[in-house]
């Protein structure tokens, strides 16, 4: 279990972190959101003991961060490799390092799970360089977890990767939660998240915002349906919204409008069919739309 | 302190830089050119004998400057903006490990230079006169200096690679210039040969040179030694420090 108690960070003249108070259970996957510049990273990097905290406590399974290194796997954000070595000797060196009394025998990648099921033997050889950016993706990613450890921090692996790699990395992920592993995510991904993390966490102004599993965030949120709306007669459809008592906000040229009741698209053209609507589309509730009224309302 | 973990980190830097054939290449030309012009310049008829007496200062003061220290300074540039360092900070390597890891590729990398050197040297007629044993400590002494200035001037102003060769030029070339690496320091005014004194890359070219060229004991050379050994404990132990307030940073 991972114990954060009265946690502070602050950059300068900037708080970052403001007495945060967070425990992450054992197997338990938990995925941070949060607007850019919400201390996400800067979390992580605290449990990892990348940088220093102005106070609180961070235990993990009750030890101090040095005593438990090699039992964590860390995914930075941006590619962390040896440019000028192939594949397999990133692989092997990330390896060395976590698991520093490894045999000769036990260093051979292909009795690793993982190397197996990203079937990446063609690229073993290759130079980091002469990797496509998604496959840079996957080693980056494969380095960070190659000695199996107990907990990862994963750090928006799937940013800048393609479809394919990405999907490929989330279906890892889920491999390991049936492993049951500890995992904490943060991702720009909320679709992805929706479909891995047991619980989130928003964080805003350094504190947690609100946190709970999927249907706790649902039911916080009170919202069962969301209308997505797009016309030329914007103040006919926000007069509309106001007078109907609607909660909505604007994201470009769309209205992303909250409804409490069951609609459908039938119900929805039907509902908005003064405001020459040009688009409509009708969503159940989902963490991104969660998220959007979390930081929106 | 745990060796394995120490020849983990040098082979790792070793394999990417004799992996960058371009840059071993360059390496490798550098001072077998530098060499070759200044032993033409030094030979006046006897060109074994100008071989001699430039091989020392083409190793010590030209080569292993630039490829320890530069190097170094590189090194850590690229360790920063890869973020490489901050999976090693999270894994089992401790800082020590790191740090003599270093040392200890560049030290190998100056033998390997070194025995480049030594054998265009002895291919033209020049010779290594004095004692190789103290001639590999002198080596080994200005490889942890040098390696050890490239580690600070790296932590503290390289952040980014294209940052890492402004400084290491701006202070090292000047030190290396006064040490006269590439003309006889006695033509230096007398404030500069008394400044001389308290830099470095003057007692490892000083050093170095009598060893080399006039088979100078330990002895002989001892306030050099001494201060080099010194130097070396200093700049180890400062490196170390700054590694540890300034490493989580990089």
């Amino acid at each position: 279990m991972i114990t954060i108690k009265n946690l502070s960070k602050s950059y300068e003249n900037i708080t970052v972190l403001k007495d945060l108070n967070l425990e992450i259970r054992d197997r338990e996957i938990l995925g941070i959101l949060g607007r850019n510049g919400s201390g996400k990273s800067t979390l992580i990097h605290l449990i990892l003991n990348l940088i220093k905290k102005d106070s609180g406590k961070i235990e993990i399974d009750e030890k101090a961060f040095e005593e438990i290194k090699g039992c964590i796997g860390y995914v930075p954000q941006e590619i962390s490799l040896y440019t000028n070595l192939s594949v397999k000797r990133n692989i092997e060196f990330f390896l060395r390092t976590y698991k520093t009394n490894i045999s000769k025998k036990d260093v051979n990648l292909k009795n690793y799970n993982i190397i197996n099921y990203f079937k990446i033997e063609k690229i073993m050889h290759y130079k980091i360089t002469k990797l496509s950016g998604g496959q840079k993706g996957l080693i980056n990613f494969i380095c960070g977890i190659i000695h199996e450890p107990k907990i990862l921090l994963l750090d928006e692996v799937s940013t800048g990767l393609d479809v394919e790699t990405s999907n490929k990395i989330t279906g890892y992920i889920r491999k390991l939660k049936e492993e049951q592993k500890t995992i904490i995510i943060i991702s720009h991904n909320l679709n992805e998240l929706e479909k891995i993390c047991s619980r989130f966490i928003l964080l805003e102004n350094g504190k947690i915002k609100i946190g709970g599993n999927f249907e706790q965030l649902k039911d916080k949120v009170n919202y069962k349906k969301v209308i997505i709306i797009k016309t030329d007669y914007e103040n006919i459809l926000v007069k509309k919204l106001n007078s109907k008592k609607l909660e909505f906000f604007r994201q470009d040229k769309y209205f992303i409008i909250y409804s409490k009741e069951e609609i459908n698209l039938e119900k929805g053209i039907k509902f908005f069919k003064n405001e020459k609507i040009k688009s409509l589309e009708v969503l159940d509730l989902n963490l991104e739309y969660i998220y959007l009224y979390l930081t929106n309302f | 302190m745990n060796l394995k973990n120490i020849f983990l980190i040098s082979k790792r830097i070793l394999l990417e830089s004799f992996g960058n054939r371009k840059l071993s290449f360059f390496w490798t030309v550098f001072p077998i050119g530098v060499l070759l012009i200044f032993s033409s310049v030094y030979s006046n008829g006897d060109i074994g004998n100008g071989f001699t007496i430039t091989f020392p200062g083409t190793l010590v003061g030209a080569a292993m400057f630039f490829s320890c220290m530069a190097n170094c300074v590189s090194l850590i540039s690229i360790e920063r903006e890869r973020k490489t360092l901050r999976r090693l900070l999270i894994s089992k390597i401790k800082g020590g490990e790191y740090f003599i890891g270093i040392f200890l590729a560049y030290f190998i990398l100056a033998l390997v230079q070194c025995f480049f050197l030594i054998f265009i040297t002895y291919l033209f007629g020049g010779r290594f006169l004095g004692n190789i044993f103290l001639g590999v400590f002198i080596i080994l002494l200005s490889t942890i200096s040098y390696v050890s200035i490239g580690f600070i001037i790296g932590i503290l102003f390289a952040k980014k690679s294209e940052d890492a060769t402004g400084p290491a030029i701006a202070i090292g070339v000047p030190l290396l210039i006064l040490a006269g690496t590439f003309f006889d320091f006695s033509l230096l005014p007398d404030f500069l040969q008394k400044l001389n004194r308290a830099n470095p890359i003057f007692h490892m070219l000083y050093s170095f040179r009598n060893v080399a060229i006039n088979n100078f004991s330990f002895s002989d050379i001892k306030y050099s030694m001494i201060f080099l050994i010194l130097f070396s404990i200093i700049s180890l132990f400062v490196s170390n420090s700054i590694f540890k307030i300034y490493g989580r940073k990089i």
